[in-house]
């Protein structure tokens, strides 16, 4: 059974649609990348997924559960966890502090116990605190965890934005263009982070528009063009798909 | 655990004790007494409303009316139903979290930020119209008179002095709680949507919920503050639930510096001795405020508290801007930032 299903998943914006009539399905363990040439509605998707904006119709389907239209941190909390093609971090806080905030869903501590400093809930802040120090030296930010947020480097943006989604336990993550805006080895240790992911079980849903990227990493790929799938398949049937092509370069001249 | 007392502590402690100790030797007459009682109530309203726009980052026009509102709930029970000012202390707050929640409901599911500000301005002044225009029940424009104080075994806290310490007390708690509440779980879900409502959703905080709770709290501890008014200055009228208070909790707020606890305490005791010694000049009291308001937001735009922090944290010969105390987020102090 797959892990996500779409099924005519469809938003309008003022008559054009962004996403039309998408039906993806995405097996349990894969890497799926979802590809497209700018404006192709990869966003769009990503956001009506997860709860972001609401679908003129169609079907979001979770784990067998259909969850169309839901919120957010409803998803979150079922192991949806998606980030942002735009670098969002809690910029203000400290690295520690963004993903000790992160960690929403796996506090267990009480707010008596937070306000009496109860021995519970310092031992359970001990093992959040431990756990953000995992995630953080998982992503290579364990000498940064003291630094504010906004002073990082753009790849060390995109490393605290996955160990911050990360801190919410996902079965399944939506990746929007992580690798915007890296240079070459930032973004090849960024798609190593993912493959470590895959490796422990969780399910990635990488949007990109860099095709060489995604083509090394993924699974299946499935190829959108505005808003409509025009192709699916392994990476080596999707590079030579001549939609595909046609898509990313245009029609040659006088061909 | 290391035991380490934040910087703010040892700044705001030494205020506090000072702030305690003055009435034995300045204060020394019954009206001078009557403004420290002042400071520290609003003290507690600026701290309710700080939590408003220093950890969520939002703003509420309608925080003095939940404070008249607090004041009239208590007083009234006081004296339609004879019920002791010490349930009236917790039935303030109750009333006005409740309200709280529900104006919260209706605006934060919909609203923030300007929004917020222009839907709870309706609100506040839609309060004040009925406190004005509901005669049966809240006396009118006069109001109610004769608020008992409370009594503590058969012993009225009447005296200026005794009330002050009694306040403190309660202040002190409320800054104490307003600090761990600030680690606990829900504390850093509200900051988190202060700090990026899409990210904080992502991570699985239900944020309309959080902030309409946290709005709510903010409502039932001016309401509590409010209560603590009409029990020492027995009475209450429409004016508590209009604009002068609001303006006046601004300029608590901003004066002292938000986002920091000890801000509003500081900013309360400079609002209201300031405003004391200006006394002579009347109405044109709030022009000078006006001033001075737009002074310090143009100039001092952290605020009194946490630039007085920065100077303590130069003198010990380091820098602690950003980690000390007062959090880094809030927009004012940020904004501050950048244009030093």
């Amino acid at each position: 059974m797959p892990i996500l299903e779409t099924s005519g998943l469809t938003r309008m914006f003022g008559g054009l649609s962004a996403v039309d009539e998408l039906d993806l399905s995405v097996e349990e363990g894969e890497i799926r990348g979802l590809i497209g040439p700018n404006g192709s509605g990869k966003t769009t998707a990503l956001n009506l997924i997860t709860g972001y904006i609401k679908p003129t119709r169609g079907m979001v389907r979770y784990r067998g559960s259909e969850v169309t239209g839901e919120q957010p941190h409803d998803l979150a909390r079922l192991g949806l966890v998606r980030t942002f093609q735009i670098t969002t971090l809690f910029e203000n806080l400290t690295v520690r502090d963004n993903v000790l905030h992160g960690s929403h869903l796996n506090n267990p501590t009480s707010l008596v116990g937070a306000l009496t400093r109860s021995k519970r809930f310092r031992k359970q802040s001990a093992e959040i605190e431990d756990r953000v120090r995992e995630l953080l030296a998982f992503v290579g930010l364990e000498e940064r965890i003291e630094a504010v947020a906004r002073d990082l480097s753009a790849g060390e943006h995109r490393y605290l934005e996955i160990a911050i989604a990360l801190a919410a336990k996902p079965r399944m993550l939506l990746l929007d263009e992580p690798a915007t805006g890296l240079n070459p080895e930032e973004a090849a240790y960024l798609m190593n982070l993912i493959r470590t992911l895959r490796s422990q079980g969780v399910t990635v849903l990488l949007v990109e528009h860099n095709m060489r990227l995604i083509t090394n990493i993924c699974t299946r790929i499935t190829v959108l063009n505005f808003g409509a799938k025009i192709a699916e398949g392994t990476p080596e049937e999707i590079v030579g798909d001549p939609d595909v092509i046609t898509a990313y370069l245009g029609k040659r001249r006088g061909a | 655990m290391r035991l380490r007392i934040p910087p703010g502590w040892w700044l705001g402690g030494l205020l506090l004790l000072a702030v305690a100790m003055v009435p034995l030797f300045l204060f020394t007459n019954t009206y001078n007494r009557g403004l420290l009682v002042l400071i520290v109530i609003y003290a507690i309203a600026g701290l309710s409303l700080d939590y408003i726009m220093g950890e969520m980052g939002q703003f509420s026009f309608g925080h003095a009316a939940f404070w008249g509102f607090g004041a009239y709930v208590s007083a009234k029970l006081a004296l339609d139903l004879g019920i002791s000012p010490w349930i009236g202390f917790l039935a303030a707050p109750a009333a006005a979290g409740l309200v709280g929640l529900l104006i919260g409901y209706i605006a934060l599911r919909r609203t923030r930020n300007l929004e917020l500000a222009i839907v709870t301005l309706g609100f506040g002044v839609l309060a004040w119209t009925v406190a004005l225009r509901w005669r049966p029940v809240t006396g009118g424009p006069s109001g109610l008179r004769q608020v008992p104080p409370p009594s503590l075994f058969g012993w009225e806290i009447r005296s200026e002095l005794a009330y002050f310490y009694f306040a403190l007390l309660l202040l002190l708690g409320i800054v104490f709680l307003l600090s761990r509440l600030r680690t606990s779980r829900f504390g850093r879900g509200v900051r988190s949507i202060h700090e990026n409502e899409d990210l904080a959703k992502s991570i699985g905080v239900a944020a309309t919920k959080y902030y309409v709770l946290a709005f709510s709290f903010a409502c039932a501890l001016v309401g509590f503050s409010g209560a603590l008014y009409a029990h020492h200055f027995r009475f209450v009228n429409p004016n508590l639930l209009g604009l002068d208070y609001m303006f006046i909790f601004l300029i608590v707020v901003l004066v002292g510096g938000t986002g920091t606890l000890w801000g509003p305490v500081m900013g309360a005791a400079i609002f209201v001795l300031v405003s004391e010694w200006l006394r002579a000049l009347q109405e044109y009291r709030f022009v000078i405020f006006g001033v001075v308001l737009l002074l310090v937001v143009l100039f001092m735009p952290i605020g009194v508290f946490p630039a007085l922090q920065k100077v303590a944290g130069r003198i010990r010969g380091r820098n602690d801007e950003d980690t000390d105390g007062a959090p880094a987020g809030d927009d004012l102090a940020l904004e501050a930032e950048k244009a030093r």
